[in-house]
């Protein structure tokens, strides 16, 4: 069976950026915070098509 | 001997075809790109960097993607998309189509365009490295299946090259009892009547056209809207101060939750391209509250004269920045803090106010043009002073300044 890897990675970003607009419009965003997340929601997003581009016999 | 085959059979376009047409195969959004790249000859993941690019610092990249997706058709149509959902247009010419459509995305530049975000180096980075990715691991499209009388022509091909052969008579003599077809020409009626079993099987091809999408996911991105939208109107209701923002941002929520799950069970139609389109929507107006201190790059100029206008803080991850406070005037004291990550941090202090500057360098330069405060003038690691600049009436209210460059210069001229 084989996974759609661009609807995961745009989904990841989607809903990361919701949570940032979200985060923005109720509080004040700590964007020191989000220099750390960032790069680890990319990591995910990264592993996961990693996942998902594997063959699978 | 090399066979000329047709345009179409090599993959190629045919050169009579009127109009660029958008591929289901190798498209990743609505085929815009691989359809431009397949008609110039060029990689269709640089066009795609390009537009995302292009998309995130302004949106050109995003209003010209929706006007090739409105005017180019999908492969093996021959009507604009356009026309179909603006059935009106069918009565108009192809030029005046076209016009209007640029025409339309020419406005939609001008007065939508100005939102760019801050995330944008981040999230080209990881488009770059992810259109890459799927570069390398893309597999060559497979060949289009021959027709009848091409496997029949391969096949009589196959036997003319090992009938050529040296030793074939000695082979043919030998494997008599157990010859495997038949002499040409020996049973005319047999040679022109074309056999399945007689042919050399297909080769049949891994994915030679996509299943047609089911529309049915896009329930459960109604749905998770929706209940997204429910929580925050409720959350309204109550007296929790919510902004627009927050409407936009549950919509992108619902339809990022779906795209995950369509990772899995198959994405819909437009479910992708709706996506981005709201993200891009919540990203505008993100960038277009002024009290987010967002990270930026480049070239930056800002000019203060009053007081309601200057802001508490002016950041800038990278490039210069120029606070250009000359003509500020206050009516009370105020703080400002500047702040450059990376670059060249010009501050102007006013005439009519008492200004004291508190300033930091972590590596790099601090340069005063002023006589009274040369004498701080250093470059180096971790420095850091602070320098007066009184105004020309004593009375004048103070404007404190934090200014702070991380790796850099700091110039401050009175």
């Amino acid at each position: 069976m084989t996974h759609d890897r661009a609807a995961f990675g745009f989904g990841v970003l989607a809903v990361a950026l919701a949570a940032l607009a979200l985060w923005t419009a109720y509080g004040h965003v700590e964007w020191r915070l989000v220099g750390i997340a960032a790069p680890i929601v990319l990591v995910v997003a990264g592993i996961g098509i990693l996942l998902l581009s594997r063959r699978h016999n | 001997m090399e066979r000329p085959r047709s345009a179409a059979l090599n993959g190629d376009v045919p050169e009579n075809l009127p109009v660029i047409s958008r591929p289901r195969d190798g498209a990743m959004v609505g085929g815009v790109c691989a359809g431009l790249a397949r008609r110039w000859h060029l990689d269709p993941n640089l066009l795609r960097i390009a537009v995302v690019v292009l998309s995130i610092f302004g949106g050109l990249g995003l209003v010209a993607y929706g006007s090739a997706l409105l005017l180019m058709p999908r492969e093996g149509q021959a009507e604009m998309p356009v026309r179909r959902f603006l059935p009106f247009t069918r009565a108009w010419s192809t030029g005046t189509v076209v016009a209007v459509t640029i025409a339309a995305a020419v406005v939609t530049i001008a007065v939508v365009g100005s939102n760019g975000i801050g995330l944008g180096p981040v999230v080209v980075i990881f488009l770059i490295w992810f259109f890459g990715f799927r570069g390398r691991n893309q597999r060559t499209a497979p060949p289009p299946e021959p027709t009848p009388f091409e496997r029949a022509a391969e096949n009589w091909r196959q036997r003319l090259v090992e009938q050529q052969t040296p030793g074939y008579e000695a082979s043919a003599l030998a494997s008599a009892s157990e010859q495997r077809w038949t002499q040409p020409y020996t049973d005319p009626a047999a040679d022109l009547a074309v056999r399945d079993d007689d042919l050399p099987a297909a080769v049949a091809p891994a994915s030679a056209r996509r299943p047609r999408r089911s529309w049915r996911l896009w329930w459960l991105a109604l749905t998770l809207a929706g209940v997204s939208l429910a929580v925050v109107t409720v959350l309204a209701v109550v007296g929790v101060p919510t902004p627009p923002l927050a409407y936009t941002a549950a919509v992108l929520a619902g339809l990022g939750l779906t795209l995950l799950v369509a990772a899995r069970r198959g994405r819909p139609p437009l479910l992708l391209p709706a996506t981005l389109v709201m993200a891009a929507v919540t990203a505008g107006m993100m960038g277009s509250a002024n009290h987010l201190a967002m990270p930026s790059m480049g070239e930056v100029h800002r000019t203060y004269t009053t007081g309601t206008q200057l802001p508490p803080e002016v950041t800038l991850s990278a490039g210069e920045l120029t606070v250009d406070l000359t003509g500020l005037q206050l009516d009370a004291d105020q703080n400002l803090v500047v702040h450059v990550g990376a670059g060249q941090l010009n501050l102007k202090v006013p005439d009519g106010v008492n200004t004291q500057v508190d300033w930091k360098v972590k590596f790099g330069e601090f340069n005063p043009t002023d006589v009274a405060n040369s004498d701080q003038s250093q470059d180096g690691v971790d420095l850091s002073g602070s320098a007066r600049y009184p105004a020309s009436s004593a009375n004048a209210p103070t404007l404190h300044v934090t200014a702070s460059v991380d790796f850099g210069e700091l110039d401050v001229t009175p």
